[in-house]
């Protein structure tokens, strides 16, 4: 019954919008409480249920993609993700966020759908940055130049406004933030690209503080260094 | 004093204010008086920047498909 709205959706990445503003989900800090939300869905109120998707579904579509390589795929788990969640919502208990409780669901749905696809990178080459960025550094113990920088460094301040918005460096980000690490790349998604506080991130993907914060690190790292590679292909072209 | 290392492995601890208050000024006092930390603070920071300007995309079939669910939903329901 629910594989009808499944294959609908195939089709469905072809034109995708964009919504006005990019702002954080007001509705987490504005919106009706948790309780009163919740009775608002169970008792059918279609205009709350789309304000909590237009909250969680791009972010939701996002943390998907992060599993599994094909758009299609991430978009089928989302919904299959709601299907689920309407299926559970009147015997939902409140043991945990509402919010926190969805986003178990698309972990599971997630986890289950990445098993089955192959994957066409070998996920030994999907490490973050960190690592092979100790060469960017002189020894420790050299005489003069201890742990110093080996590169130059450049500003991005002073970089032409568009440096970081053509074509390559979009294809950089999301290529990037597939590459990752699952967990660092729902970090970042939610930190930097969707704008939630590290609390918020922490209780949503059940980490700790110093965790979400090395995870962030590590991502972000990846992500500059994508941009620096972006930005060197430029200069050499030029 | 802190070495570019250390700048480069605390940034983030720095941004997200999990430095102590002697590690934030010897963060700062090392990064003023050193180019290429300069450099990669202004990196660091363009990259957050960008990220923030990816606007989120979701498709609006997407969205009807699941509303549709949420109606069938609703008069299985009741
Ligand atoms: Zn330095």
């Amino acid at each position: 019954m629910e594989a009808a709205g499944v294959t609908r959706v195939l089709d469905a990445e072809t034109t995708s919008r964009t919504t006005a503003t990019h702002q954080p989900a007001p509705d987490r800090h504005t919106g009706p409480d948790e309780r009163a939300l919740l009775a608002m869905l169970r008792a059918g109120d279609e205009e709350a249920f789309r304000r909590l998707l237009a909250e969680l579904g791009p972010v939701m579509l996002r943390v998907a993609g992060t599993y599994v390589r094909d758009k299609q795929v991430a978009a089928e788990i989302v919904q299959e993700t709601w299907i689920a969640v309407l299926g559970g919502l009147d015997g939902f208990q409140g043991r945990s966020s509402l919010r926190n409780w969805i986003f178990t669901i698309l972990g599971n749905c997630a986890s289950r759908r990445a098993q089955s696809e192959t994957r066409s990178a070998p996920v030994s080459s999907l490490q973050g940055a960190g690592d092979d960025e100790l060469n960017r550094f002189f020894e420790a113990n050299h005489p003069r130049w201890a742990s110093c920088w080996t590169t130059i460094n450049t500003r991005w301040d002073a970089l032409p406004e568009n440096a970081l918005t053509t074509a390559e460096a979009q294809a950089a980000i999301t290529e990037k933030l597939k590459a990752l690490p699952p967990t660092q790349c729902a970090v970042i998604t939610l930190r930097d690209l969707e704008g939630w506080s590290s609390e918020e991130v922490c209780t949503m993907l059940g980490l700790t503080p110093e965790n979400q914060r090395v995870l962030l690190h590590r991502a972000r790292l990846a992500l500059r260094r994508a941009f620096e590679e972006v930005l060197d292909d430029e200069r050499i072209a030029s | 004093m802190f070495s570019c290392r250390q700048i480069y492995d605390l940034i983030t601890e720095y941004d997200e204010g999990g430095l102590t208050e002697s590690g934030r000024r010897q963060f700062e006092q090392h990064v003023v008086i050193c180019p290429p930390c300069r450099g990669f603070v202004s990196q660091m920071r363009a990259t957050r920047e960008r990220l923030g300007q990816d606007a989120p995309t979701f498709p609006v079939e997407l969205e009807e498909s699941i509303v549709n669910a949420f109606r069938s939903w609703k008069e299985k329901g009741s």
